[in-house]
């Protein structure tokens, strides 16, 4: 089964864009597995409604584990399996908790593992501060590594606010040669074309 | 795919890395540097590692440091020290694409008791490790009873195991007399001729050194007349002089924060004088003897200062000649002050 991790800082939305996304790829209801950092599994079902109000809020690291969604997508006459993986927000430099390191030295270890990675940014804030470089090296970091696999996929996020649209055209000069698409994780606006990215990888 | 033709060694700094960022001593962006080495240095970094394991000065002197506070032992100190300058001159030459050939680096430690040989032989193993002779480092200790079997046969297959597990380490094999000492039918035969096979064999994977009293070790090589040949490192542990054994007694007592009153310096010095000059020694087993004179003080000093209601600092440091118990005096001792305690 492929592996595709979603990945990014915090707060550009990466949970609301893994239920979204599951939902648009027409899943009623959600079997999340939580891969806790002490290395054990829970299995939780959720509803959608519920899955939205639980997994994903404004706060910063909501996220504290990896949450995977086993999802299908119609390939020839039968259905392929590939698997979502929700992560742990990076920061830059040393985080003070030590849960979110344990946290985070696991989407590390996942991003080795992952067949496909979707790296989101968050065109909006990307626009605030001028240009990714100024946000920090994490996110050009991201781009490196994953621009080495076939898989990678950069997402800019939030191009429903009024500045996210700018902020896309800034993010397109720098990762010039990267795959880059425009989406809005809440409105799900763009994601026809991250189904057929992820189709071609499955 | 790249996680799929790493190697165990990068898997292994992987891990390393991994373990660093959870207790924060990395930041994330320099961990992910390091995972998947983005920056120019990690191709040179791949290219070193193609060559025999470069020299870690910093460990390698941490353990030389540890070395040279051992007391006396200068023989050894010299061969470590021409050990390294080979390692270094070997790598060197191989840059040069000159021909590079592993010596053999088997020994013998001879030596009175308590004379350091395995003391030697453990720091030895380490320092081999970082020196990157041996791939592993580790020290397998074994003796007589670990190697000679019950049955004819068992013998070969027991020691081949040990020398198995000692692969890629040090195997050190103490009170290696024994293994001739019983008579024309005893299994220990069979266990030197399988040794010497092996040694030969895996003369690059290990290191096999022997340890024992002098006379005995003596006796011991004329068993075989290939042995002395095939151990180019022979290793005399001397005797302590008393000056030694008292800079022993204080390297030990400042180690643990304690001292010798002054009286009680010069009765450990007397002691130590009458049983290096009595004649037999036989009981005299330098170091270690030390050690536990030292261990008893201890004791002893604490039993004396329990009484006490509020002793000074000094007092808790400070070791008094009584607390001092040593040779025959041991025994009697220990019977009167028992004695003394019930009375009361």
């Amino acid at each position: 089964m492929r592996n595709c991790l979603v990945i990014g800082r915090t707060n550009v939305g990466k949970t609301i864009f893994c239920i979204n996304f599951a939902e648009f790829l027409g899943l009623q209801r959600m079997d999340v597995y939580f891969q806790l950092p002490d290395g054990t599994t829970r299995q939780r079902k959720f509803d959608l409604h519920s899955a939205r109000q639980e997994l994903s809020g404004v706060e910063a690291h909501h996220t504290r584990s990896l949450q995977s969604i086993s999802l299908e997508l119609p390939r020839g006459k039968g259905m392929r399996q590939f698997k979502l993986t929700d992560s742990t927000g990076l920061t830059d430099g040393i985080h003070p908790d030590l849960e979110m390191r344990e946290a985070m030295a696991q989407t590390l270890q996942e991003l080795r593992h992952a067949d496909c990675i979707l790296h989101l940014v968050d065109a909006c804030e990307v626009m605030k501060v001028g240009g990714v470089k100024n946000l920090g090296e994490l996110d050009l970091q991201i781009a490196e590594v994953g621009g080495r696999k076939s898989g990678y996929l950069c997402l800019a996020n939030k191009v429903d606010l009024p500045d996210g649209q700018r902020g896309f055209k800034l993010l397109e000069k720098e990762f010039k040669g990267l795959n880059l698409l425009p989406i809005s994780a809440l409105y799900r606006q763009g994601f026809r074309e991250v189904k057929e990215h992820v189709w071609r990888l499955v | 795919m790249r996680s799929g033709n790493r190697t165990p060694n990068q898997r292994e700094n992987d891990q390393d890395v991994l373990d660093q960022f959870r207790k924060g001593e990395v930041a994330l962006n320099e961990a992910l540097r390091r995972l998947h080495g983005s920056s120019s240095n990690s191709t040179l970094r791949r290219e070193t590692k193609g060559q025999p394991a470069v020299v870690d000065t910093q460990r390698y002197q941490a353990i030389i440091k540890e070395l040279d506070t051992l007391i006396g032992l200068k023989q050894v100190k010299t061969l470590v020290k021409e050990i390294f300058a080979f390692i270094q001159i070997q790598q060197k030459r191989s840059a040069a694409k000159l021909a590079t050939e592993p010596i053999v680096l088997h020994m013998i430690f001879k030596g009175n008791p308590g004379t350091g040989k395995t003391t030697v032989a453990r720091i030895l193993a380490r320092l081999m490790r970082e020196l990157g002779v041996l791939s592993k480092g580790h020290l397998v200790e074994v003796e007589r009873a670990d190697l000679v079997g019950e049955y004819i046969g068992h013998t070969a297959q027991k020691t081949r195991e040990h020398v198995k597990k000692a692969l890629g380490g040090i195997m050190f094999i103490d009170e290696a007399y024994s293994l001739a000492r019983g008579g024309e039918k005893d299994f220990g035969k069979e266990a030197i001729d399988c040794l010497v096979k092996s040694m030969e064999d895996h003369k690059n994977d290990f290191i096999l050194i022997l340890a024992g009293y002098g006379l005995e070790m003596e006796q011991f090589l004329r068993t075989n007349p290939g042995l002395p040949s095939r151990f180019p490192i022979i290793v005399h542990f001397e005797d302590y002089s008393e000056h030694e054994l008292m800079q022993i007694a204080d390297t030990m007592l400042r180690h643990r924060e304690y001292r010798l009153s002054h009286e009680a310096n010069v009765k450990l010095r007397h002691f130590l004088r009458d049983s290096l000059q009595a004649t037999g020694r036989r009981n005299f087993s330098n170091a270690r003897m030390v050690r536990n004179i030292i261990e008893r003080a201890i004791r002893l000093h604490a039993v004396r200062l329990l009484e006490k209601e509020r002793p000074s600092r000094e007092e808790l440091m400070r070791i008094e000649p009584d607390d001092l118990v040593m040779g025959e005096e041991l025994k009697s001792e220990e019977l009167s002050r028992d004695w003394e305690n019930q009375r009361r």
